[in-house]
């Protein structure tokens, strides 16, 4: 009966996802430039989501925050190098996730054994909730600007990122996250309203130099940022996205495009946000102490009521649209670590075991921002320090299946793909290493 | 050499199956690698804890 049932439940998956790649195949036969048109926006998802939703609420705030302590200077050059690095790590998830139509958790456990798929599991779940409460976090600071009680916007937020994951099937989940992740751009009008001094951001790229010296804080906004740019539920996120759209080995390429159009995107915003708030914020007195709540009255009063609210939207744009990818990320690792229903096709009074992770963790991040005095600094320290230990792991796992010839055949990594990702791992592993050693050993 | 480049297009285009899993071997280099990742996830974890206890994270 069970056996049965388990049956339905994957033929089920399959009719709906057949029914998504016969939408790709039907476009891919007709000629024309609107089909092409059409054709294109339908291969933009996993890429443009991942990469928008990493500009989440932390995201937000640490640029804000990087801006106003250091202006333009060194952090534009450094967000476009960081956008390169995403682009080189998100684009093994798109190979390896058409190539062997497993997600990451599925992959990691099947190949390396119960150990280590915990250990990328635990980390993972743990990452996420405490990332998700900075999501929260996010949307009831941006929803204070609109006088918005922060109970009622967590209740809200939690209440719309589970219905997302549990009413909308693969397609149109993947539809209306696009058309959220589109209010990530609000922040480029902001920035422009700021009126930045071009001559000065052209001047970073000529003259690159670390403002202060190489301070451990310093090195810390540094970790920020490439953390902020680079994170382990992302490639778990971006995997199981492409094996539930259906996405097969003929798509690599345009997976590869949306991974690209996500990334100018990401970086187009992180750059925004960094000339806005290092042009209007940068230089006042103890500007590199403002908290997110000081840099949004600051842009009230050089930007008016308008650059503030739009600045709060913005906030509240990306803590929602994260919030719906870690749950979905959620979901789909436990589903594939334990062989349950892991596809967003499934109903949910049928795959309940799926959608309930993915339901807790939303439920058990609202309580937690609502929790009086909840330790807030400390979460947001413990998802950086999760990080930044898994990080070189979770990379390490993915170098090792891109470049096992028995899963993915002709599509192994090449030579420049694995040395910009071992450079990747090295950069990650160095700069974690001394960053531990500075904190520790400040006398260093 | 045209067809064998169109022959490689193909292929690259060719769809596989949903790949099964078996455990991998691991040995040399890749025995290597999760050595080296054990010995940072340790020192990392060290590095937290005395981080933790002398109140300096």
């Amino acid at each position: 009966m069970a056996k049965n049932l388990a049956f339905d439940y994957e033929e089920l998956d399959a009719d709906i996802r057949r029914k998504d790649q016969e939408r790709i195949e039907t476009l891919e036969a007709k000629k024309g430039i609107l089909a092409k048109i059409l054709l294109g926006l339908v291969m933009i998802g996993p890429g443009v989501l991942v990469m928008i939703a990493d500009n989440d609420a932390g995201g937000v705030i640490t640029y804000a925050q990087t801006g106003a302590a250091y202006g333009i200077g060194f952090f534009i050059p450094a967000l476009i190098l960081a956008g390169f690095i995403a682009y080189v790590v998100q684009e093994m998830t798109v190979r390896l996730g058409a190539v062997t139509k497993r997600g990451h958790a599925e992959m990691i456990w099947g190949r390396y054994g119960a150990f280590w798929g915990w250990f990328s599991l635990i980390d993972l779940v743990v990452a996420n909730v405490l990332a998700l409460i900075t999501e929260f976090i996010g949307i009831t600071l941006g929803m204070g600007v609109f006088g918005v009680p922060h109970w009622i916007s967590a209740v809200v937020a939690s209440v719309v990122d589970a219905l997302i994951l549990l009413v909308l099937r693969y397609y149109t989940w993947e539809r209306i996250s696009l058309w959220i992740a589109l209010g990530n751009l609000v922040f480029v009008p902001i920035a422009l309203m700021a009126h930045p001094h071009w001559s000065e951001v052209a001047n970073a790229f000529t003259n690159w130099n670390i403002p202060g010296g190489f301070t451990p804080v310093f090195l810390f906004v540094v970790l920020a940022n490439f953390g902020t740019t680079i994170a382990p539920w992302m490639l778990f996120f971006q995997q199981s996205s492409v094996v539930d759209k259906g996405l097969k080995v003929k798509d690599i390429r345009r997976g590869q495009w949306d991974t690209a159009i996500g990334t100018v995107a990401m970086v187009l915003v992180a750059l925004a946000i960094v000339i806005l708030t290092g042009t209007v914020v940068h230089g006042l007195p103890n500007a590199g102490d403002y908290s997110i709540s000081q840099i949004l009255t600051v842009l009230g009063h050089k930007l008016g009521p308008t650059g503030e609210k739009l600045f709060a939207l913005g906030m509240v744009e990306a803590g929602t649209i994260a919030a719906i990818a870690l749950t979905a990320s959620t979901s789909w690792a436990m589903g594939e670590a334990f062989h349950w229903p892991k596809s967003i096709n499934m109903p949910c009074s049928r795959a309940w075991k799926f959608y309930v992770p993915g339901i807790i963790s939303a439920i058990i991040a609202a309580a937690v921002v609502l929790w009086p005095n909840a330790p807030l600094g400390f979460m947001n320290l413990a998802v950086q320090v999760i990080a930044s230990i898994f990080m070189p792991a979770a990379m390490m796992f993915l170098i090792l299946l891109l470049n096992d010839k028995g899963i993915m055949g002709i599509h192994v990594n090449g030579r420049w793909q694995n040395i910009s990702a071992f450079v990747i791992v090295g950069l990650l592993v160095v700069l974690n290493g001394v960053y531990g050693l500075t904190v520790i050993f400040p006398k260093l | 050499m045209k067809d064998g480049k169109k022959s490689k297009v193909y292929a690259l285009m060719e769809d596989t199956p949903q790949v099964t899993l078996e455990r991998a071997k691991v040995k040399g280099s890749v025995n290597v690698i999760f050595w080296g990742l054990r010995i940072y996830i340790v020192a990392m974890v060290v590095l937290v804890i005395i981080g933790f206890t002398r109140g300096t994270i």
